[in-house]
């Protein structure tokens, strides 16, 4: 009896291939990216680990169709960019939000500037505040809130459209070490419960093995993947299992894969 | 917060305090320096013959500052908005600045007549330039990743503009438009001085002629209060359009 043929496997979500960046500068040009190629699938949640200046967040803003890139291909959701892709939303290290708007108005903005109705979006927005623990401050200006609650906010306004595609560019960088932690556990609360691609930006290896299925190790500039490590660690994933000898194993491999990069002075 | 004008009228009064005693000790002429006392009283007893001039000026203030505000802030924006229109107009811009308006004055009596044409013309071009240089200060204050969330947000240029770049700019514009509504005054005056028929700067001028040198400080007087309003007016629509919070992101004090 013949065996049914293996389902083919779903079509990556974001396909990169020899994906090169170079910018024009006084004394000449930068390459900051050298024919990255990576794939990420659907649902899954993918971090780029890499040194400062290695050229992930620029890769993250070319993901997000905001830069466009001088050589190689890009495809989310199977199409090449034309402009910002309308279905990603993104999270950037700096909270972002508008000073002169409450933070129920941060969190509704992209509804607003949609033009969808903000009243039907608003009870969204209220649960997404309850939920990441801001009840109560709906009504409060960003200044009033710490570093900690402001990107708390930015996670619900990045939330409230419900798009596929989420891009964080080191949220947790400018946290201290504590609500970091508490930040990544929320996080993958959240994305356990609303199955996002989050493609995810870190030089922090410990935070990329516990919320990701597969870590891309990014080599100094100009930046290519020197590896992709899969995280084969059950989920949810605890502070526990950060102690365990499985988790630091990863943690060693990944430190290894980046010391041993071309050009990885500066780590 | 009551308390709050308790520290500068204390201080007003004792300037006046001192000016009174000086010149009634030094027994100078009242045609040099009169009594702050005296001049209150020409202010208030003489209201009817100041009051149709103060009327005057007034409209020529406040036309002429709205004329700046609507010239300076569409300007401003142009400039902030293309590169193409900074580096056509923002030379000429400050060129036209840089020249003296009192010596032009004479030049816009001609073009504009005696009427109060010529005094709006005036007050508009000397109050208008901090007004452009602000709106475009404020409005180039937008940090590149705001820009980034607007475009990641498929947000329209009218949209980034009226929601991101306008919010942001506002604590500076409204600096631009204090100093230039005191400035407006100064254009009207200026205006009067050269060719007028009338208005506060025309009686200034009549009066200091007649050597009645208490009646031309009341309306000096009469100008100054006539700035103050103007400059809180501004100071209370700045308080409604803009959060306490932006115009003061921290407290010294506190």
């Amino acid at each position: 009896m013949a065996a049914d043929p293996p389902p083919r496997p779903p079509l990556p979500f974001v396909a990169i291939r020899d994906l090169s960046m170079e910018y024009p500068t006084a004394t000449g040009s930068i390459l900051a990216l050298d024919r990255v190629n990576l794939e990420v699938r659907q649902e899954e949640f993918f971090s780029i680990v890499g040194p400062s200046g290695c050229g992930k967040s620029t890769l993250l803003l070319l993901i997000a169709g905001l830069v466009e890139p001088t050589d190689g291909e890009l495809l989310v959701d199977g199409e090449a960019l034309d402009g910002p892709y309308a279905r990603a939303a993104i999270v950037f290290q700096q909270d972002v939000l508008l000073e002169w708007r409450t933070i129920l108005a941060n969190v509704t903005l992209p509804v607003e500037l949609r033009r969808l109705d903000r009243g039907a979006y608003q009870r969204r927005a209220l649960e997404l505040l309850a939920a990441v623990g801001l009840e109560g401050f709906e009504q409060y200006f960003p200044y009033q809130l710490s570093g900690g609650m402001r990107q708390r906010a930015a996670l619900c306004r990045a939330l409230i459209c419900d798009l596929p595609l989420l891009l964080m560019d080191e949220p947790f960088g400018a946290l201290d070490a504590l609500s970091r932690e508490e930040h990544q556990e929320l996080l993958q609360e959240v994305w356990l419960r609303h199955r996002k691609t989050v493609v995810f930006v870190t030089h922090d290896i410990r935070e990329a093995i516990l919320l990701s299925d597969r870590v891309a190790i990014m080599s100094a500039r100009p930046g290519t993947i020197a590896e992709i490590v899969p995280i084969d660690l059950p989920r949810p994933r605890t502070r526990e299992m950060a102690e365990s000898a499985a988790f630091n194993q990863y943690v060693g491999r990944i430190r290894r894969s980046l010391e041993t990069s071309p050009a990885a002075e500066g780590m | 917060m009551r308390h709050r004008w308790l520290l500068p009228t204390a201080f007003g009064l004792l300037v006046v305090g001192t000016w009174e005693a000086a010149a009634a000790l030094t027994q100078v002429s009242p045609l040099v320096l009169p009594r702050p006392s005296e001049i209150v009283a020409v202010a208030v007893l003489k209201a009817p013959m100041f009051w149709p001039h103060l009327l005057t000026t007034a409209v020529e203030v406040v036309l002429g500052f709205l004329v700046a505000v609507a010239l300076g802030g569409a300007l401003g924006v142009l400039i902030a908005s293309s590169r193409l229109c900074e580096g056509a107009l923002f030379p000429s811009l400050v060129a036209a600045q840089v020249m003296p308006k009192i010596a032009i004055a004479p030049l816009l009596i001609v073009w504009f007549g005696f009427g109060i044409n010529s005094k709006l013309a005036l007050t508009a071009l000397i109050s208008f330039f901090p007004i452009v240089i602000n709106t475009i200060i404020g409005l180039n204050l937008t940090r590149k990743e705001e820009i980034y969330l607007f475009r990641s947000l498929q947000a329209s240029r009218f949209q980034t503009f009226l929601k991101l770049r306008l919010p942001n700019a506002l604590p500076v514009f409204f600096g631009g438009l204090k100093v230039a509504a005191t400035l407006a005054v100064i254009g009207a005056v200026v205006g009067e001085f050269t060719g007028g028929k009338s208005g506060l700067g025309y009686l200034l001028m009549f009066l200091v002629g007649n050597l009645d040198t208490t009646a031309a400080f009341a309306a000096v007087l009469y100008l100054t209060l006539l700035g103050l309003v103007v400059f809180f007016l501004v100071a209370l629509v700045e308080r409604l359009l803009v959060p306490a919070h932006m115009l003061r992101r921290f407290d010294p004090q506190a």
